[in-house]
């Protein structure tokens, strides 16, 4: 039997018949008697086709909505006192020509518009009021000379710009000349805004550079009309949303719109939307979420991305009140400096992109491809993607050897001067201010120095990394100058003076403290890097405690006070708390994250320490002495113990809170809380088991509680209960040698040894016996 | 047939050619819509993927169209079927040149065109006009099905369709008969069909 032919042999006999012959072979002929065939082969076809125009022509698809017509020859229009010289462009409104004042000698732009006596009298009034406002002096607007209505076509004369439209020359730009001509164009309108004038058809062709890449702005308000309306006046492709809507008003964001199209178009050299017919265009402008320029040009610089797309949010509400914001936000790029642009289009992009993937990992666990534990580490990634939000693109998180370096660098830097300043100050050891000029002074002002020439050259996270370690060396190095020049030394004796032995006040160990930390600030607002706000917020921290040895600190730790201690850092809870949220409010973010973990380890802190001595309870008024049996040797340890499970639960209860009404920044503040809370719901029976009152066999349940703790982790998925579990197993395990004084014991030692390899040969069987089933 | 149809159109872009040089603006504009796109295609495939990074493309398309308007007297003399062929001729020096810069420099070998040049006003308006030349999505998806292909499909591809090289020169270049660099033609414009719609 002859085989019959697959779609495949068919097609390639068409293709061989045209390439050979030059001519297209019917389908329908061509799969007779294989009828089902023909769908497929016509598609191949209509491929083919396209790709041979394709490579053939080299036509572009999609040609642009307002495309010029193919220019019909035409004999130039007279305009009176004015000689035409050519035409230069048509539009809309009518066509632009070159012409020559024969009066004045120069050469000027005669823009005709359609005979349309209303539009007329608009743009009578428009020039007559623009002019009044001195709109044409800005020089990055184009002039307007003369409007004359009543000639045949209208005409209007204006000045004659010798240079090329934007949206040809950008992509021959560099990205910096590309955001700097934008940056013009953006002060211009906002000059305009001033005076109360809306151009409402801002668009690429619209914006003239001259051979300085001077752009210069055409058609001014001559979309016309009353500055509150202009709904559907313009090119459909640069219209905000509220231009389809004539419900809705129109103000000077509908401008900052199409500045940021026209910045999105430079960017890429694409257009955000695009449609076959004017309603899929006007659907898409109103619903579709653009491709990310870097999607289209990899090139394009992402701050440059968040501009654009912040410029152009769909909501007015979520764009820049007024395009000197966004001129602003362009400088700041020109300049190094980061932007303050967070399109939403990022946070929802990637929302829409993690979705999915969430829902392959529940396929999997039901499909039993991957284990709940490994369900749950995705999961928890892919929360940790959309956490992160914004952050995707500007931070990457894969740790490179450059980083680790860096950082590793910075440390060893900090120790060194740690070490340093300890040589100086605790055991007099160097002696005058030369030597540590040298060793601190210069590379505090060399790594200072360099990473602003570093953050210039876009070396970002070297130069982070540079004034990281200057940051923190600045306090070692201020304290050393402070103690060799005796400046804020303190008079009279050392009393209630912190590092009085070290021949340091208070006041100096304050300021140095405070400037670090001011430095730190200005360098995480200037680079926003979580880095250096971390810094900022590990400095304020250590200030309190510096503020604090005027109040006495070195008596609350010499007398154990912890209550104390902890109820004057109290405080710096809320401030931090406080702060982060303020600062997320401002679209501050980096900051926002550092210190809202600062403010929740303080608040751990803070509860312990509180807890200790039974005095959290006593300042409630509380008290359970009285259950207490009588032999127990430390009154207060039954409130010990209280305070401390309370504790645990209220750690749980506000990461809970957290988690379910705090804002985005709060979120790794609250995981760090959940994780701590296990932990601390188990730490009062070490606690109890460390002070040794009670029944000896105490040790031991703790040990078995430990080990349940650690087994039962498989139970809830949760890391943070297997972690807990292991410490307290390990610190049980100690407890136990101790109270039995079993440290001289190797039996003891082998006992254990013995438990831990069964366990691991268990661990082994239980592998296989997993490996079995997955491949089973 | 073809062949005196090539020579219309080829004798059309010669006039345009000269009009642009003498500053039309419009045939400056015609010229790349013709040309501009195809010869992209050509030159980010002859770099291949892994040059593509380092070299601009853009920046030899513009280098070899400026060296095209200064050599369009050569144009007639040549032996060029098409000026496709004889501007595919001058992109392929230009990327030679600068791939073997670029191998000798080991460093990125970005030659900017300095904006005010002595031929500066040329080099305006041929940047100007190369915004034309957009590398759309499709482009994008056609470059990468070709380069999924087997080489000798790709060389074929690129040689008769982008280059216009005539079918003697073809053969020559691939060591093949005439009739052998026909078939193979189908065979990878069939190929670069399926490709082309996996990839949807």
């Amino acid at each position: 039997m002859k085989s019959r032919p697959t779609a495949e042999q068919l097609f390639e006999r068409y293709v061989e018949h045209h390439v050979l012959h030059g001519e297209h072979l019917d389908p329908q002929e061509l799969c007779a008697g294989r009828e089902e065939l023909a769908a497929t082969l016509r598609r191949w076809i209509a491929e083919y086709r396209r790709i041979d125009d394709t490579l053939s022509l080299g036509e572009r698809a999609g040609a642009p909505v307002d495309a010029p017509d193919a220019p019909p020859a035409q004999a130039l229009p007279e305009f009176d006192g004015f000689e035409t010289i050519e035409r230069i462009g048509r539009g809309g409104m009518g066509d632009v020509y070159k012409v020559r004042d024969r009066k004045l000698g120069r050469t000027v732009a005669a823009k005709t518009l359609r005979p349309d006596g209303a539009a007329a009298a608009g743009y009578a009034s428009f020039i007559e009021e623009a002019r009044s406002l001195a709109l044409f002096e800005d020089e990055r607007i184009v002039r307007i000379h003369e409007f004359r209505p009543d000639a045949d076509p209208p005409v209007i004369l204006m000045e004659h710009v010798e240079g090329f439209e934007l949206s040809r020359l950008a992509p021959s730009l560099e990205y910096g000349q590309r955001a700097r001509v934008m940056l013009e164009v953006a002060e211009a309108v906002q000059r305009a805004h001033e005076l109360g004038i809306q151009h409402r058809d801002l668009k690429p062709s619209n914006i003239l550079l001259d051979s300085r890449l001077r752009p210069k702005i055409l058609d001014f308000g001559l979309s016309g009309g009353d500055p509150g309306r202009g709904h559907l006046v313009g090119t459909p492709a640069y219209l905000a949303p509220e231009q389809f809507d004539p419900s809705r008003p129109i103000d000077a964001r509908t401008d900052v719109y199409a500045l940021g199209v026209m910045l999105y178009e430079v960017l890429c050299g694409e257009r955000p939307y695009a449609g076959d017919t004017m309603d899929a265009l006007i659907a898409n402008v109103r619903a579709a979420r653009p491709r990310l320029p870097v999607e289209v040009e990899p090139g394009a610089p992402e701050p440059l991305q968040a501009i654009a797309l912040k410029a152009m949010e769909r909501d007015p509400d979520d764009r820049y009140p007024t395009a000197r914001e966004l001129a602003q936000d362009l400088r700041r790029w020109i300049e190094g400096r980061p932007v303050l642009a967070r399109p939403t289009l990022y946070a929802s992009a990637l929302e829409q992109r993690v979705l999915p993937h969430l829902e392959h990992v529940e396929d999997w666990l039901r499909l039993k491809l991957i284990y709940p534990h490994e369900a749950a580490g995705l999961k928890r990634a892919y929360r940790r993607l959309r956490s992160r939000e914004d952050d995707w693109i500007v931070q990457s998180r894969v740790l490179s050897y450059s980083q680790i370096a860096l950082y590793l660098g910075a440390l060893f830097l900090v120790g060194g001067g740690l070490l340093y300043f300890g040589a100086h100050r605790f055991h007099d050891a160097v002696e005058g201010l030369v030597r540590p000029l040298v060793f601190l002074g210069l590379p505090l002002a060399g790594l200072n120095l360099a990473a602003r020439l570093l953050y210039r050259r876009e070396h970002r996270a070297v130069a982070v990394a540079y004034y990281l370690g200057g940051v923190l060396l600045l306090p070692l190095f201020l304290l050393i100058l402070f103690f060799e020049t005796g400046l804020f030394a303190h008079r009279g004796p050392p009393d209630g003076q912190f590092l009085a032995d070290q021949g340091l006040s208070n006041r100096q160990l304050q300021l140095a403290i405070l400037l670090a930390t001011g430095l730190a600030a200005w360098l995480a607002a200037r680079t926003r890097t979580i880095g250096l706000s971390t810094a900022a917020t590990f400095l304020l921290t250590l200030f309190t405690l510096a503020v604090l040895t005027d109040f006495g600190l070195e008596d609350w730790l010499v007398e154990e006070r912890w209550d104390l201690l902890a109820l004057h850092l109290a405080p710096l809870v809320a401030v931090e708390g406080l702060a982060a949220w303020w600062l997320e409010r401002r679209d501050r973010r980096w900051f926002s994250h550092p210190l809202f973990v600062g403010a929740a380890v303080l608040l751990v802190l803070v509860l312990e320490l509180l807890a200790l001595d039974g005095r959290a309870l006593g300042y409630l008024g509380v008290s359970m002495t009285g259950f207490q049996a009588a032999e127990v040797a430390d009154p207060e340890l039954l409130d010990t113990l209280a305070a401390m499970t309370l504790n645990g639960i209220v750690f749980y209860l506000a990461a809970w809170l957290m988690e379910r009404f705090g804002t985005r920044c709060m979120r790794p503040a609250a995981w760090m809380l959940a994780a701590i809370s296990p932990f601390a719901i188990l730490h009062p029976v070490g606690y109890l088991v460390h002070t040794g009152e009670y029944a000896p066999g105490y040790d031991w349940f703790y040990l078995a509680l430990g080990l349940t703790i650690a087994v039962l982790s498989h139970y809830r998925q949760r890391r943070s209960f297997y972690l807990a579990g292991l410490i307290n197993t390990s610190m049980a395990l100690f407890y136990v040698t101790r109270h039995n004084e079993w440290f001289d014991r190797p039996g003891w030692a082998v006992v254990v040894i013995g438990f831990g390899l069964a366990l691991l040969a268990i661990g082994f069987g239980l592998a296989q016996r997993e490996r079995a089933r997955r491949g089973g | 047939m073809r062949g005196s149809l090539t020579f219309v159109e080829s004798h059309e872009t010669t006039l345009l050619l000269r009009a642009a040089r003498a500053g039309s603006r419009e045939a400056l504009d015609r010229l790349f819509e013709r040309c501009a796109p195809r010869l992209l295609a050509l030159i980010r495939l002859r770099l291949g993927r892994e040059l593509r990074g380092h070299l601009e493309s853009r920046d030899i398309l513009q280098a070899s169209l400026l060296k095209s308007f200064q050599r369009i007297d050569q144009l007639e003399q040549s032996d060029a079927r098409s000026l496709m062929a004889w501007l595919a001729r001058i992109a392929e020096n230009e990327v030679k040149d600068r791939v073997d810069y670029h191998r000798r420099q080991r460093r990125d070998a970005r030659q900017e065109v300095p904006l005010d040049e002595r031929d500066g006003d040329l080099v305006r308006r041929v940047r100007s006009s190369l915004s034309q030349v957009i590398f759309d999505e499709r482009a994008r998806r056609l470059e990468q099905a070709l380069e999924s292909l087997p080489e000798q499909h790709r060389e074929v591809i690129v040689l008769r369709k982008l280059e216009e090289l005539s079918w003697a020169e073809v053969a020559r270049r691939l060591g093949r008969s005439d009739d052998a660099c026909r078939m193979l033609l189908a065979r990878a414009m069939a190929s670069l069909t399926m490709a082309m719609s996996e990839r949807r």
